[in-house]
Formats: C-alpha cells, sequence, structure tokens
C-alpha cells in the first residue's frame, strides 16, 4: 500500500477508536481546544521525567472541519499556554477553506501551519513540513509563507468579526457598543458625540469604539 | 568516537555493503546531523526511477545557511547514501536504492523485532539489574585488565567453544597498549589513559571498531555481516531475547566475544541458549554522547573550590581513574576523598593526559546533587588545572648540538648567521658558544669547515 494511503488509513482508524459523539450518538463539534489542552497536559507530565530535559516538544494539529467560533477563548487561551511553556503547535488543515484558529496558533508558538493540495502526496508534504525539529527548521526553507489570518471572535455571541469594541481594562472584544464588560464587570461611560467632547474636554473615553484588528 | 566517527573511517566499498541490512540502514540514518537527516526524509518516498532536480534540491535551504547545506551533501555523499545522477540531461539527486528501500520499510513500520517470546522463555529473560551488573562487571574487569590491575582478561562465561576474544590484540590494535620489551606484558599508552577517561559510548566505540577490523583480518568474517549484527543488537528490546541457534558460525563467535565485554548476555531457557543486549548495546547506534548510558552511568564527583575532591565510588576502576589524577587523603567504604595539586595533575599530564579531558570528566562524571552548578567544576579548579598544563608546556627540550671553541669571533658570526638563515639557530653567548637544532647538524660541521679553511 502506499505509504500516503496507510497514514489516511491509520488517521481513520483512530478517528473511528475514539469517535466524538454525545450520548445520542449524535457527532459533536470538533473539540479542539480540547484536544489542544490535552496534549499540554501530557507534555507537561512528560516534562518531568528525566529523559525529556533537553526536548522541545511540539504538538502536531490536524484538522478537517472548519473553525468553530464558539471555542475561540479556549482555543486562544490554550495557544498562550503553549506559548509559556515553550511548545511549538504545528498545524495541518485539510479541509475547504483556511483555519484561522490554526494559522494563529502555529504563529504564535513558531510551529508551521500548512494546508496540503493534494492529499494523495500527504506523506510528503508531512515529511517536508514537520519532521524537523524547531531548531533545524531555522535553516530549511519554509512553504510559500501564508498570510495569517488574525480575525478575532466577539465574547458576546462567538462570531468572527473585523471590527468591535475592547474593554479597555480586560481586552475582551465585543461585536456592539456594551454599557458593561460582561467579562471584568467595568462599566464603561457613554459614548461621547463630537460636541460633547468639546464640551468637556479630552476624557478619557473608555468604551470607545477601537478596531480589534 | 561514535557509529559516524566509525563510518567515517570506513573505505567506499565497505560502505556500500553495509545498506544490505536494515539495522545499518537504521543506525546510519539516526546518526545524521540534523539538516542531512531532513534531507533523506525528503528524498525517502521520491519514486526510485525518478530524481529530484538539483535545482530544487538547493533551494531546500535558505540562502544565508548555505555552509550548512552544503556540508550535509557532502556528509550525504561521503556515506554514499546521497547519489548524484542525471536522467534526460538535468542534474538531480537521490537515495541510495538499498538504503531507500530499507529505510522505507522502517518507518513504514516494517521489521521490527517484535515476535512474541515464547512463555516458557519468558521467567528466565535477565532482570534489567541483572543485564546492568553483567554489563558493568565485564567491561570493568576489562579497564582493570587494561589498566593492569587485573591479572586475567574478563572471563567468558557463556559454555560455547568458542576461543575468548584476544584482548591483548584489541588494545594493542586500538593502540592502548605499547609493548615494553623488558617485560613479557606491555604497558597502557598514553592514549590508553585518555581512553579511561572518555565516557562509556566512546570507549565501547573505539573497542568496537578495533574488533571489527581485526575480525575481518583474523576470523575472516565478513564486516558487514559483524556490523548489522552488532546494530541489530543495539536495537533489540532487552525484553525479547534471540536464539543462539539462529545464529551462524561467524555470528556466535562475535556473540561470544560480546557477551566477553559485556556488550550482550546469555542465559539458558530450558535446553536452548538465548541471548540479550546489555545496556551497553544502547551506546552502538546512539549518536548523541550526553546521557548515554542511562541509569548505568551515575555521576559520581564533587570537586569544591578548595581542591578538594569527594568521589561516592565502590568500583576498583573509577578509583584508579580518580588516583590519575588526584592525590589519595581518605578512603571509606563508599567514599574517596583527594585532593588536586599540581603534583597530581603533572603526574597525570605526564601519561599523555591533558587538562581538558581532566575537566570534561570531572564535569561528566559529576554528582547529581551539585549538576546545577554552574560550572559544575569550580572555575578556579579548571583555570587552575589549565596553567598546571600550560606551565609544563612551558619548556619544550628539542635535539640540539652545541658548538664550542670556534678559532676566531669572524667563523662565530658567520656560523651563526648562517644557522639563522637555516631556521636552526637556538641560542649563542655572543662570544664563542652556538646552539642549533640538530637536524642542521650535517649542514653546519660543513659550512664551519669551509670557514676555517679561509
Amino acid at each position: 500500500m502506499l505509504p500516503s494511503s496507510m497514514m489516511l488509513q491509520r488517521l481513520k482508524e483512530l478517528n473511528r477508536k475514539h469517535p466524538n459523539r454525545g450520548k445520542g450518538g449524535e457527532p459533536l463539534a470538533p473539540a479542539l481546544s480540547g484536544a489542544l489542552s490535552r496534549a499540554l497536559c501530557f507534555l507537561h507530565k512528560a516534562s518531568k521525567t528525566r529523559l525529556s530535559r533537553n526536548s522541545r516538544p511540539r504538538i502536531l494539529c490536524f484538522m478537517v472541519s472548519p473553525d468553530q467560533p464558539a471555542e475561540y477563548v479556549s482555543v486562544m487561551n490554550a495557544i498562550f499556554s503553549a506559548q509559556r511553556s515553550n511548545v511549538s503547535i504545528d498545524a495541518c488543515y485539510m479541509g475547504k477553506e483556511s483555519s484561522s484558529f490554526l494559522q494563529q496558533a502555529a504563529h504564535l508558538t513558531g510551529g508551521t501551519y500548512m494546508k496540503p493540495e493534494l492529499q494523495s502526496a500527504l506523506l510528503q508534504y508531512l515529511n517536508m513540513a514537520f519532521a524537523a525539529d524547531t531548531a533545524t527548521r531555522g535553516f530549511l526553507t519554509e512553504n510559500a509563507g501564508q498570510a495569517v489570518n488574525f480575525k478575532a471572535s466577539c465574547f458576546c455571541h462567538r462570531k468572527p468579526i473585523d471590527l468591535g469594541f475592547v474593554c479597555s481594562v480586560c481586552l475582551a472584544v465585543f461585536c456592539q457598543n456594551v454599557k458593561e464588560c460582561q467579562i471584568c464587570g467595568t462599566h464603561f461611560m457613554p459614548l461621547l458625540t463630537k460636541t460633547q467632547k468639546r464640551d468637556e474636554g479630552a476624557t478619557a473615553a473608555q468604551g470607545s469604539a477601537l478596531p480589534s484588528k | 568516537m561514535n557509529l559516524t566517527d566509525f563510518l567515517q573511517s570506513l573505505e567506499a566499498s565497505h560502505l556500500a555493503r553495509l545498506y544490505d541490512h536494515q539495522w545499518t540502514v537504521q543506525a546510519v540514518f539516526r546518526s545524521l546531523p540534523p539538516v542531512a537527516k531532513q534531507y533523506a526524509l525528503r528524498l525517502l518516498f521520491v519514486d526510485p526511477a525518478e530524481h529530484v532536480p538539483a535545482v530544487v534540491f538547493d533551494s531546500w535551504i535558505k540562502p544565508e545557511h548555505r555552509s550548512k547545506h552544503d556540508s550535509a551533501k557532502a556528509n550525504l555523499t561521503k556515506l554514499q547514501v546521497l547519489i548524484y545522477s542525471e536522467r534526460s540531461g538535468s542534474p538531480g539527486y537521490r537515495l541510495h536504492p538499498k538504503f531507500q528501500a530499507l529505510l522505507k520499510l522502517a518507518v513504514c513500520g516494517g521489521g521490527t523485532i517484535h515476535a512474541t517470546v515464547p512463555a516458557d522463555v519468558v521467567p528466565h529473560i535477565p532482570s534489567r539489574s541483572a543485564l546492568n551488573a553483567h554489563a558493568e562487571g565485564q567491561w570493568e574487569a576489562m579497564l582493570l585488565y587494561l589498566v593492569g590491575t587485573r591479572g586475567s582478561p574478563p572471563d567468558i562465561q557463556t559454555g560455547l567453544e568458542v576461543e575468548p576474544l584476544p584482548f591483548d590484540e584489541l588494545f594493542r590494535g586500538a593502540g592502548l597498549v605499547v609493548s615494553n620489551r623488558s617485560s613479557a606484558r606491555s604497558h597502557i599508552s598514553d592514549s590508553g589513559f585518555q581512553f579511561l577517561l572518555l565516557d562509556t559510548s566512546s570507549q565501547v566505540w573505539v573497542a568496537i571498531s578495533e574488533y571489527i577490523s581485526q575480525a575481518e583480518k583474523t576470523m575472516g568474517v565478513n564486516m558487514s555481516e559483524v556490523v548489522s549484527f552488532l546494530l541489530e543488537l543495539a536495537f533489540r528490546p532487552m525484553t525479547h531475547p534471540g536464539h543462539m541457534r539462529d545464529l551462524n558460525h561467524g555470528q556466535s563467535r562475535v556473540a561470544a566475544h560480546m557477551t566477553q565485554l559485556g556488550i550482550m548476555m546469555m542465559f539458558k531457557a530450558g535446553t536452548s541458549i538465548m541471548y540479550c543486549p546489555t545496556p551497553l548495546a544502547r551506546c552502538l547506534c546512539n549518536s548523541s554522547t550526553a546521557g548515554v548510558g542511562g541509569s548505568q552511568q551515575q555521576g559520581f564527583i564533587v570537586v569544591e573550590t578548595n581542591y578538594k575532591l569527594y568521589g561516592y565510588v565502590t568500583s576498583a576502576i573509577q578509583l584508579a581513574i580518580l588516583e590519575l589524577f588526584t592525590r589519595r587523603e581518605c578512603r571509606l567504604p563508599n567514599l574517596f576523598v583527594g585532593s588536586i595539586n599540581r603534583d597530581s595533575i603533572a603526574n597525570a599530564l605526564s601519561c599523555g593526559i591533558t587538562a581538558e579531558q581532566i575537566i570534561s570528566y570531572l564535569q561528566a562524571h559529576s554528582h547529581p546533587k551539585i549538576n546545577h552548578r554552574v560550572p559544575i567544576v569550580p572555575e578556579v579548579v579548571a583555570d587552575q588545572i589549565r596553567l598546571w598544563e600550560a606551565d609544563m608546556l612551558r619548556v619544550k627540550t628539542l635535539p640540539s648540538v652545541l658548538y664550542d671553541e670556534f678559532p676566531s669571533r669572524y667563523v662565530f658570526t658567520e656560523a651563526t648567521s648562517y644557522a639563522q638563515q637555516k631556521g636552526v639557530y637556538l641560542w649563542d653567548d655572543g662570544k664563542s658558544k652556538l646552539i642549533a637544532k640538530l637536524e642542521g647538524d650535517q649542514e653546519m660541521r660543513t659550512r664551519i669547515k669551509e670557514l676555517r679553511g679561509r
């Protein structure tokens, strides 16, 4: 059998062995954040042993389904904790579009994001992009750099936004103007119009519209 | 010394034969430097009938790291892993076909030693500690025999009828001993002392590479077969013993010798004789020197800033090594207290050991309690050892000739300038004495005769 198809079959087998289904058997949304957190836990445990003292761990993440905006906060938290513990996240996305979550994960942790064009040559893609350790990657040419989509999701409705409102205290992102931050509870002053501004002078404008990008 | 050094020392015709065996292929792949390893992986699944165009191959590295690329390419070419080929006019690269086929097999999970162990054998398999004890015991016995504190080489404990390993020849071949005309036994040489300070994995490779080259000459065994057998041993899990009856004549001889060296252990399971590797065998395929031996080599040395050295040792060989460069102050059942002083270091230097080797030995065997110290060996001690070495090298001796009683001032000055011209001049007292190097003696004599004749 061709190695690439063998790999795909193994991945499918893995998927069958650990089905991601609810109690009634209905398919659940992919749990990217859960997967990342679990991998980080394993790595943390492994880092305590003597053997892995000098190793630089990496996570390779395969994903087929599209991003779940609902997971945005937990995925970002997983990414940041990976960043803190010096773990690189490599991402291989095999869905139709491109995954903004995985792009950001790879970008922020110094990993590699890749979307194979030809799935039948998957093995060669994996060999080319992910086999090298982080130090060796510094010497090798990377595959054509793709623009990273830094789109954030709002904290209130979990939908991806281009422009939004940011809490000046906890940096939470909202898609609409709110009176009170839902995350940290800060009360925002109402937006001032131009005339009011002139009247009251340059007061710090909490809750003012700031592009999130 | 490690596998890479060994491979580098082989001739091209030998190398090509190595890739007939999958364990050699795997071990060679593991021993490659990182960039070369990536190249091998990238070329692995290229159709053997095709090749990767040279342009593509050369574009794999960032332009600023060109030197890495060139060294990786040279390395792979030297090992004959990478082959330059030209197809329909375009240059390209591909992997050695046999290397590629066997590595592919390994990567796809084929050809592992996973034969299930028969249930009646399982209770006979030696425990890890037994294997460790065997490996340490045999290796130490060999080192003690090398140092001369032990009269006989390590025993052969196999019950097989094989002539034991000729240790004396092995040592002599590796240059670890020099024959002494006055006594029947040969003495440990300078490189022998240096050998003692090496880490175990390098020691194993020094011994094994000499063994391999001798095995081909004296025992008539095929070298690639020996190498592949040894590397298979290195990859074999300790819980998966092999049958002695599966080995051919040449292999069973090698097996007996390896048992003697402590690289493998034989045991009886019912009526059949089985073998399994010891932790020492792991050193054979491990390219990195750090942390090799694992549990087997626990650090035991504490060096303090007051030039005191505490060694938690029980084995005679470690004690002997420590006494090479320290003065014994006190010896307790599990502790050796010594001091590092000028005389003790000078003693070691006169044996041919260098300061760097002493310091790296102290670092490599530091006690786990002081492992976090930076640097592990106090700077003042390390620097002093280096200074003492520099001190020893201050005076250099050269064979030379003293010319005296020149008939006239003129002859003396002419002879001096002639010596300077020829580059053999060493010293003169400005009046009548001149010292020149021995190699220029003939020329100097004729020149002085000429001057006198005038």
